[in-house]
């Protein structure tokens, strides 16, 4: 053992302190940098022959693999829940509060008051004009909000346009740091703070791709990732893989997504593999959460609902003034009684309904003219729990009293001649009966007599049947409702249910109220695809209460997930922050010790040239 | 290079629970300064369905309220209104009465006068309107339904008024003279017979003799109706042969002839050599009786028939003489509305009440048409129109009769004892008056109901203001205690203490 000896180890002992001193330097200077992780020094002990010295064992970032994991996973639930919730307060807020003016609840109740004031004086050119301004507002309402709702599904595409984008760029620079991080011979693979810095930018790069789609991501031992999604799609391997949007441009009510991508009308999003295999994103239900996953089923689900919802009270605020309903008369053969109801004044989508009992059981079935012959057979139970049947009524009241034997089953006769169905229990035998036949059809003209009109319209001033024919009818119908324009012409066909009638008579105001009051409707489903969601039932009023009640819950349900994901966030975050983050008190404590050890060292060194002085004097 | 996300920059925890805190605090402020709990429709929670079923119920509450307030304005104003024609009712009863001819006659100017200014203020009542709404033609609510006077008693643009189709048919019921009878004797019989089948003039209903030793009336029911009075021997003095007659208004009237052996006064025969003279002196006083009393009962007869046929009720027709020649008409038809003035041009329903309606509640209407040509104002407008067309001067000498005749029937007409028909004024009224408690009492029950929803919709959707403060003020401490740990732990860092 000898001066040397000292002098190594005070110098291997300097040589770590500068080392230390580098890391901490860049700890405390990356202090704020988002996303930057902890650095520490580790150093060894190294055995000589002679000596024992430390020395610089390399650089090593805090990192925990589970943490980033869950981190990756919070991260895309979070982004999920946070889009749906921004769109769906906006849709909450176009509806309105409850009693805000220009809330689609306000616009009805403000429409049935001035209908009610029209009842009480339909002679009043004012009350007429009243009504109908009032009448104006609401469909301006129901097409503002068809609006306000495919505006939204209009952003939804724009915004999983740039979030393609954010995603491709993202995927790109992380296939770069992957390469330079697993490149064995490059030229920063000596540089441990270069290479704890590409790790640090590979970390962001994934939390920002987690935040658009939701990632599974596997380190590997040199550092690099790989991506898939939870459902096992593969993102980045080795190579990148591209996703890809192609925009529908813009979305109307009648552009829906479907399961059939050539009848599809919406935006197109697909990822395509290294291999140049193209998979459609949406089609094959590859995403579940993050971002993406937010829009498209903003998209194609939670906004189309609301949709149609809007296109359901339009509906019923067309039928309850168009409809007019006709009760069949009564009719017997022997000692077999039911009704005769003449179908003609039956339009495509009205129905007629037949209400019967059968050993002691009410039954009531609709039964739908369809024209469509593509939408037959139709059979199905809406929202009121009552039977839909839908027949092809071209082949006369026979060919509908045939099909409808078979529908009732045995114990009633059903026959027709012409346009006329009868309908007949079973006579003596007692076990049925027929207890009502009834016609709901869409007036087909404002002054024939009937008190029902079409005072809401379709494009084209064209009648609002209901028809199921193409699209269907009620299908975008919220966005294209309006005023008759023979009654915005002249308001006294508000009142004159037929050519010069008085003007005093308030028979077709007091029949729409009663009819907005009492006439049930009911959501009609056209597909299996339906069923499971929010259907509305009952009166008009009814149906937007159901409305703005569903929209409003669908909402705070969407807030408070997104608040209940934001706090699992900021929990995770804290604890990232305690394993990840610069503590400047740690760091600076450890700067005097740095110091100190630097002095020490040198004080060795100097007494040791002291020492070599004075043995060189001797 | 890339933009980098929010998570990407963490705000630390506490920090994050001050501005929640903040957001917190602002929240409270809205309540505060709005006071109402929830500002959107997702805010609004579990209470979003019970407070729209509220608001839909309160709207259909104000609906109501605000038909119950146009139907009450209606309602007051029909209620005036039928009071003042029961005023009208009674004077029109007591502007006339028999023999009150008034000093010099006065009143043969006077009370057709007044009958006319009554007409006109009833006919102007009946077009009473409220906010362009005519309120006596049932649903038919749009138009005037009664026409002025001058146009009803004189016509209008070529159609005839009241006084012409009253003029057509007293010369309808007149006939030569006679009121539609002729009469004549051969041998010891006299006969009278109408002279045709029609509904004018005289129509023959009784005739009685007091001696019928002398006298054998006989009837031949016809029709034409016919009496003979055929004198088997001469009449005493003093025998009484009665003519019942039936008159065009359904009045009827008995011309009394009694036999005498003097020089015949009025309603005497002389009893004549044999009964052949009889039967001419029978015939001459006869003439003159019916000549008489054609020229006053049955004028004034005529002319309330004129006002049943031109002012037709509910579900009648209007009619006319059909003519001319008037005065040997046999028939009335309908009048044609190009050429007659319809007095009145409302609605004609069999149930005026019930026509027009107004919803006062969910379950509640009231019904208040009320019609110019339901029987109590219908009655009220014919008497004062009769009355109004006729023409007495001191100078006739039929006048004072006619003036009797139409006090009678004006009397009868609008007499007390029709108050309790279908339509009368009182009737009415009183109907109108039950609507109006009806509306009162539905009034009453719905503020009271609304004030209740308004209570609930006041529990659901407005803060306690004591709360809110409460804890407005147990934030502001916490958020204050939070700013200063925070940046007293801010400073205290061992930066600042390194020299």
């Amino acid at each position: 053992m000898g001066l040397g000896v000292s002098l190594t180890n005070a110098l291997s002992g300097m040589g770590t302190s500068q080392d230390a001193l580098a890391v901490l330097s860049r700890n405390v200077s990356n202090a704020g940098t988002p996303g930057y992780h902890r650095q520490s020094l580790s150093v060894i002990d190294t055995n000589g022959v002679n000596s024992t010295f430390a020395r610089s064992g390399g650089v090593e970032r805090a990192f925990n693999q589970s943490l980033q994991a869950y981190y990756t996973s919070t991260t895309s639930d979070s982004s999920y829940a946070d889009t749906r919730a921004s769109i769906l307060d906006q849709l909450q807020t176009y509806l309105g509060k409850p009693g805000d003016a220009g809330s689609l609840d306000t616009m009805y109740s403000s429409l049935t008051n001035a209908l009610q004031a029209l009842g009480t004086s339909p002679d009043n050119y004012a009350t007429r004009a009243s009504f109908i301004s009032q009448a104006q507002a609401m469909v301006g309402t129901l097409n503002g909000l068809t609006n306000d709702v495919q505006g939204l599904r209009q952003q939804t595409e724009t915004e999983m346009s740039s979030s393609v984008d954010t995603l491709n760029q993202a995927i790109t620079a992380l296939a770069k740091v992957n390469g330079r991080l697993g490149d064995q011979n490059g030229d920063q693979n000596g540089d441990q703070a270069s290479r704890a810095a590409l790790m640090d930018q590979r970390d962001r790069l994934v939390s920002q791709v987690s935040e658009i789609v939701d990632v599974q991501a596997s380190y590997r031992t040199d550092g690099t990732v790989s991506l898939m999604t939870r459902t096992g799609v593969g993102i980045l391997d080795v190579k990148a893989s591209t996703f890809n949007f192609e925009p529908a441009g813009a979305l109307t009510a009648d552009k829906l997504a479907n399961t059939d991508s050539s009848k599809s009308n919406v935006g197109k999003l697909t990822l395509t593999t290294p291999s140049g295999l193209s998979i459609d994103l949406v089609q094959q239900r590859a995403l579940q959460s993050g971002k993406l996953a937010a829009l498209v089923e903003l998209r194609d689900t939670t906004l189309v609902n609301a949709q149609s919802h809007l296109d359901e009270i339009a509906a019923g605020l067309a039928q309850a003034f168009s409809t007019v309903t006709t009760e069949g008369t009564a009719a017997s053969a022997g000692a077999q009684n039911g009704f005769s109801l003449d179908l003609g004044s039956i339009r495509d989508g009205n129905d007629f309904t037949i209400a019967v009992t059968k050993g002691g059981a009410d039954k009531t079935i609709h039964v739908m003219r369809v024209d469509d012959p593509t939408k037959l057979p139709l059979d199905y139970t809406d929202a009121n729990g009552e039977r839909v049947v839908g027949l092809d009524f071209s082949g006369g009241a026979s060919a509908v009293a045939a099909k409808l034997s078979s529908i009732l089953g045995a114990g009633f006769t059903a026959s027709g001649s012409g346009s006329t169905l009868t309908v007949l229990d079973d006579g003596a035998a007692g076990t049925t009966d027929v207890t009502a036949l009834t016609s709901h059809a869409t007036a087909s003209a404002l002054q024939n007599g009937d008190a029902g009109f079409s005072l809401f319209v379709d494009r084209g001033n064209a009648d609002f049947t209901g028809s199921l024919s193409g699209k269907g009818q009620t299908q975008g119908f919220a966005g294209r409702i309006s005023i008759n324009s023979a009654v915005l012409a002249d308001n006294k066909l508000l009142v004159q249910y037929q050519a010069g009638g008085s003007l005093g008579d308030s028979m077709r105001a007091d029949y729409v109220l009663n009819q907005l009051q009492s006439l049930g409707f009911a959501s009609t489903q056209s597909g299996a695809a339906d069923s499971g969601t929010f259907r509305l039932g009952g009166t008009v009023g009814d149906m937007i209460a159901q409305t703005m009640d569903h929209t409003g819950s669908i909402s705070a349900a969407a807030t408070s997930d997104s608040d209940t994901q934001q706090l699992a966030m900021d929990t995770l975050t804290t604890r990232m922050d305690s394993e990840y983050s610069v503590n400047v008190d740690e760091e600076m404590s450890r700067l005097m010790e740095l110091q100190n050890a630097y002095a020490a060292n040198s004080r060795i060194i100097s007494a040791v040239q002291d020492l070599m002085k004075r043995l060189m004097d001797l | 290079m890339t933009t980098i996300n929010r998570s990407m920059y963490p705000v630390q925890t506490s920090m994050n629970l001050i501005s929640r805190m903040q957001q917190q605090f602002a929240t409270l402020q809205t309540q505060l300064g709005t006071g109402q709990k929830a500002s959107s429709l997702a805010e609004m929670g579990t209470d979003r369905y019970q407070d729209l079923t509220l608001r839909a119920r309160l709207g259909r509450i104000e609906g109501y309220q605000n038909n119950m307030t146009m139907v009450g304005v209606r309602l007051d104003l029909l209620n005036k209104v039928m009071g003042q024609f029961d005023t009208s009712e009674s004077d029109a009863r007591s502007g006339i009465a028999a023999g009150a001819y008034g000093s010099s006659n006065i009143n043969f100017g006077t009370a057709p006068t007044t009958a006319q200014s009554r007409l006109d203020e009833v006919l102007t009542l009946l077009n009473t309107d409220v906010d362009g709404r005519y309120l006596f033609g049932g649903s038919k609510t749009d138009k005037p339904p009664v026409g002025t006077m001058s146009t009803i008693l004189d016509g209008v643009n070529g159609k005839a008024g009241f006084k012409q189709v009253a003029s057509e048919r007293l010369a309808a019921d007149t006939g030569d003279g006679l009121g539609r009878l002729t009469l004549s004797s051969a041998t010891n019989t006299a006969t009278l017979k109408e002279d045709g089948i029609h509904p004018f003039g005289f129509k023959l209903s009784t005739v009685t003799a007091s001696n019928l030793s002398s006298v054998t009336p006989m009837v031949t029911s016809g029709p034409p109706k016919q009496f003979d009075v055929a004198f088997a021997t001469q009449p005493q003095d003093g025998d009484t042969i009665s003519i019942g007659l039936t008159l065009p208004d359904g009045t009827s009237s008995t011309v009394v002839l009694t036999a005498t052996t003097g020089t015949p006064g009025a309603g005497q025969f002389q009893v004549g050599a044999d009964t052949t003279g009889t039967a001419t002196n029978f015939t001459a006083a006869l003439q003159g009786s019916l000549t008489a009393l054609g020229q006053t009962d049955l004028a004034v007869a005529s002319n309330y028939a004129a006002a049943d046929n031109f002012f037709n009720g509910q579900g009648q027709t209007q009619m006319r003489v059909a003519g001319p020649n008037f005065a040997t008409a046999t028939s009335l038809a309908a009048a044609d509305p190009t050429t007659t003035v319809a007095w009145y041009s409302g609605a004609d329903s069999a149930a005026p009440r019930s026509a027009v309606s107004s919803k006062i509640d969910d379950n509640s209407t009231v019904n208040y048409g009320v019609q110019a040509n339901e029987s109590g104002t219908l009655a009220l407008v014919k008497s004062l129109a009769t009355l109004s067309i006729q023409n007495f001067s001191t100078s006739d000498s039929t006048s004072g009769a006619r003036f009797d005749a139409v006090a009678a029937r004006n009397g009868q007409r609008l007499s007390e004892t029709h108050n309790s028909e279908d339509g009368s004024i009182e009737l009415v009224t009183v109907q109108l008056g039950t609507a109006q408690a009806t509306v009162n009492n539905v009034k009453t029950q719905q503020t009271a109901y609304k004030a209740q929803l308004e209570s609930m919709l006041s529990d659901i959707e407005t803060i306690p203001a004591e709360d809110v403060t409460m804890q407005l003020l147990a934030l502001q401490t916490r958020l204050q205690a939070s700013y200063q740990t925070t940046s007293m732990i801010a400073n205290l860092s061992l930066v600042n203490y390194l020299k």
